[in-house]
């Protein structure tokens, strides 16, 4: 931060950010494209007589404008009601190494070697399927100071892989995902699971109206965990319109659920500080059932008379970036897994629905707990999957239907919010024929 | 600047290389009630190379000219690669070199505003909200995007462009004991800021519209014939149709390019669906899109057989169909990709008495919430609704999402409105990364589907 800055404002805060992405990209199993992303950015907090402002710059940084952008937004901004100082929770900051050389060093040529072997791979089975796979290579280097704090800064190397294929005769597409912070090794567990489940996509079922026990897989654990992140939020609490308002310490779902949030463990959106330079830990927000703590970044917290969880993100539905402000979001989700097999789950079902998806779910009312989305999945009937859903709805509250848990497998998975088991609920709306 | 950008596509000797550089400025004012939230006015400057190799391609977003110069070399290489690696060669279709500017000329500039006006305008409409009873809480949005673009070719377009959009997003929450409603209100939409003054009447309207909503009954799930309101039936056409003919979204899948051949019958001979970018003030308005290709009027659907498709020049290319006009990027840190500009049914004949009148039992479902698609199954929310019973409309019903398969509910489409309206406010998030782009249209008059599956509450 120069001096310029620290010295135009009563308090300032600066967060940047600079990533370099590299992408290879298959579409129907051929190299389509192989693009790269060079991008910088940075945020400015600042109070100048009490008055609290934003700048927000992406491309090549420009002080004066920044400075400038900053005083109009002070001037007409509201009271600063915290700093970018205080509310520093003890115990300082965890040293995580995020960053591997071998990970930058990977090259684009071993990349498309990685994509042709799991395409050849599946094509061995499935020769007809229209794959796609996506490999995104991440190297971010973040940044915050303040007025009196030292530069504190961290760098990130992230390896995501995805393949996918659209369902001949549907509209939906099956998927599989891997990341690591390492070099990945060949995903053979993905693509034997994927082969598996677009196998079971030959057949269509489409269930009739009833109340059945459903299996939320990892990959449909969106669907609860993003309610959730809003109920547990601190702005929601500060609107008073979260359902877990007030509720600390009571019992809110099954024993079976005991969800943590871990900055630490290493993951897409883990790191050693927050958004705005406050020590990351792990929490436990439910344990056993229990509600246990919200989520806070400093500006809730401040009106909720708290002091910040440290979770203050730049990332949440549909937003992401640093032009977004801070605003308390889960960092890396964790639910406890449990001790089955997702295939003894399936076994046990009578009659039931293995959910691997929802579409629509931002259109209902998620922020109270609903879900209510078209049903991606399976139908399973005498322990066995009989076909791929079709037509078919699925209309859940997660603060109902998630007090009846029968069993949570002991496979973690990776999800686009953390690691996550498979759950089997007692019993969810399904909407079919 | 624009000496160094040519010189780069100078530099680079590939058979087709392009190069769209933005300077990007927005107002957002944003309010969680009476807190502040946020005041900026973000900048965002930089670009995006395209590089066509051999049947290949390649591009690089970039926000410092030094790293395009460095990097362009590298693109090309990696063009070219993906050139060896394919069967299949990418191929652009041919279109004009034009040399021109494109500027916008608004009945009532943004930037004639002060942020302190646009602010005491926001605050306005969210003390006429939190007055209504049962509103609890209000998130209450000012957005202004501002973007002036260059677009260079090595075919030798070099086009100089603006692009405009101010808008007022409102989320509205009500409280009755346990039930928390939500409704949203949206005005604007295009580079009039004219459009979001004196709205004080639709503001009130809709926060009352939330205020009654926590006295509704929740909808039941099943499976009903529905009338959508135009809100509603644009956002079905713009989900459940518009995304599969975006040409990018189909080119890929060997089902779909089965299914999707021009001349299929897709619907009843009522049904008649355009997307249209040339019609002014709208949201998805606009002049010529970000491959330096002119907008026009696309018929899509006519007398219900598919009869046209929104493009890219690769996608034309690969379809032998006409060019659309309808490439865009909402950043410089994203490809440009098919969107839809302002797609929307045109009107029929029927009467909304009529259509209810057709109902023995069934639901009225009315404003766009939002919703998702992935190949031909789409799936919907609305606001708020109403029974329909023995033709006539009935109390109100909230918690309502709908889903289906686009082949099946198009020929259930059994009766088109004459009412035609637009929505003020578009928007749509699409790609991997997700590019959210405001600047993107619906319209409809009402429509009656037959056998809707509705997801209520349980």
């Amino acid at each position: 931060m120069t001096k310029n800055l620290r010295s135009a404002f009563d308090d300032v805060e600066l967060f940047s950010r600079k990533e370099e992405v590299s992408t290879i990209l298959y579409r129907n199993n051929q190299l389509k494209d192989i693009s790269t992303k060079q991008i910088q950015g940075a945020m400015c907090r600042a109070i100048k007589n009490g008055k609290m402002g934003t700048a927000v710059q992406t491309g090549h940084l420009k002080e004066t404008s920044l400075i400038e952008d900053a005083l109009i937004s002070c001037k007409n901004g509201e009271t600063a009601d915290f700093d970018f100082t205080s509310n520093e929770n003890a115990g300082g900051m965890t040293d995580l190494n995020l960053y591997f050389t071998e990970t930058e060093n990977a090259s684009s040529q071993s990349f498309i070697e990685l994509s042709d072997r799991i395409i050849d791979d599946v094509r061995t089975d499935l020769n007809s399927i229209a794959l796609s796979v996506q490999i995104t290579k991440s190297i971010q280097e973040t940044s915050l100071e303040t007025k009196t704090l030292d530069q504190r800064s961290f760098k990130k190397s992230i390896l995501n892989l995805m393949i996918s294929a659209p369902i001949a005769g549907a509209g939906t597409a099956v998927y599989q995902w891997k990341y690591g912070l390492k070099p990945l090794d060949y995903p053979k567990q993905q693509v034997e699971t994927f082969k598996q489940w677009y196998r079971w996509t030959e057949k269509t079922v489409t269930p009739i109206t009833a109340r059945l026990p459903i299996i939320f897989t990892s990959a449909a654990s969106f669907l609860y965990a993003l309610p959730l992140g809003f109920g547990l939020s601190g702005n929601a609490l500060v609107n008073k319109t979260s359902p877990m308002l007030d509720k600390q310490g009571e019992k809110l779902f099954h024993d079976l659920f005991t969800l943590e949030d871990d900055a630490h463990s290493p993951g897409i959106f883990s790191a050693p500080f927050d958004v705005e330079g406050i020590s990351t830990r792990k929490r436990t927000l439910v344990k056993k059932g229990v509600l246990q703590e919200y989520l806070l970044d400093r500006r809730s917290a401040a009106k909720l008379g708290k002091i910040s969880t440290g979770n203050a993100q730049k990332e949440a539905l549909f937003v992401q970036g640093v032009h977004v402000p801070p605003q308390p979001w889960p960092s890396t989700l964790r639910l406890k897994p449990g001790n089955q097999s997702l295939e003894e789950l399936i076994q046990g079902l009578d009659q039931g629905i293995l959910l691997t998806g929802g579409m629509g779910f931002h259109s209902a009312n998620y922020r109270q707990g609903d879900i209510a989305c078209k049903a991606i999945g399976y139908y399973v009937e005498n322990g066995e999957v009989q076909g791929r859903l079709e037509s078919t709805m699925l209309s859940a509250n997660i603060y109902r239907d998630f007090q009846e848990i029968r069993a949570v497998s002991n496979q973690l998975e990776p999800s686009s919010i953390g690691t996550f088991p498979d759950v089997l609920l007692d019993s969810v709306q399904i909407i079919g024929k | 600047m624009l000496e160094r950008l040519e010189n780069v596509l100078g530099g680079l000797k590939s058979e087709y290389a392009d190069l769209r550089y933005e300077e990007n400025r927005s107002v957002n004012i944003s309010y969680s009630d009476y807190d502040l939230r946020s005041l900026s006015t973000p900048r965002s400057n930089g670009g995006h190379l395209r590089v066509y190799q051999n049947g290949g391609k390649s591009a690089l977003s970039f926000f410092d000219i030094a790293g395009l110069e460095s990097t362009a070399d590298k693109i090309r290489e990696n063009a070219e690669i993906v050139g060896r690696k394919r069967n299949s060669k990418i191929h652009l279709a041919e279109t004009e070199v034009i040399k021109d500017t494109f500027f916008l000329a608004p009945k009532k500039h943004p930037h004639d505003i002060t942020i302190s006006e646009k602010k005491e305008l926001l605050m306005h409409y969210r003390d006429l909200v939190l007055a209504i009873d049962k509103v609890k809480s209000v998130e209450a949005n000012y957005n202004e995007f501002y973007s002036k673009r260059f677009f260079l070719s090595t075919e030798g377009s070099k086009v100089e462009y603006e692009l405009l959009i101010s808008n007022i997003y409102f989320l509205i929450q009500a409280q009755h004991d346990d039930v928390i409603q939500t409704t949203r209100w949206s005005i604007g939409g295009s580079d009039d800021f004219s459009k979001l003054l004196n709205r004080d009447e639709s503001c009130q309207n809709m926060a009352e519209r939330a205020s009654e909503l926590t006295m509704a009954k929740p909808l039941p799930p099943g499976i009903f014939p529905v009338v959508l309101d135009p809100s509603e039936a644009g956002v079905f056409i713009h989900e459940a149709f518009g995304h599969l003919s975006e040409a990018d979204g189909v080119q890929d899948n060997p089902d779909f390019l089965k299914k999707l051949q021009l001349g299929t019958e897709l619907a009843k001979s009522i049904l008649n669906v355009s997307d249209d970018g040339t019609i002014k003030d709208l949201p998805g308005s606009h002049i010529i899109d970000d491959e330096g290709v002119k907008t026009r009027k696309t018929e899509l659907i006519k007398n219900g057989i598919l009869s046209g498709r929104m493009h890219s020049r690769e996608t034309a290319a690969q379809f032998n169909e006409p060019l659309s006009g309808n490439v865009r990027a909402v950043g410089p840190e994203h490809p440009p990709i098919v969107r839809m500009s302002n797609i929307y049914i045109e009107p029929g004949k029927s009467s909304f008495d009529q259509m209810i009148g057709s109902i023995d039992h069934g639901y009225y479902l009315c404003g766009a919430k939002g919703g998702q698609t992935s190949g031909d199954a789409f799936t919907f929310g609305a606001q708020y609704g109403y029974e329909i019973s023995n033709g006539k409309l009935g109390h109100m019903v909230r918690d309502i999402n709908m889903s289906g398969t686009l082949f099946e509910t198009l020929q259930n489409i059994s009766m088109v409105g004459n009412d035609l309206q637009f929505s003020e406010i578009g928007g749509c998030g699409k790609g991997s990364p997700m590019q959210l782009n405001r600047k993107s249209g619906k319209g409809s008059p009402h429509i009656k589907i037959d056998n809707v599956t509705l997801g209520g509450k349980s």
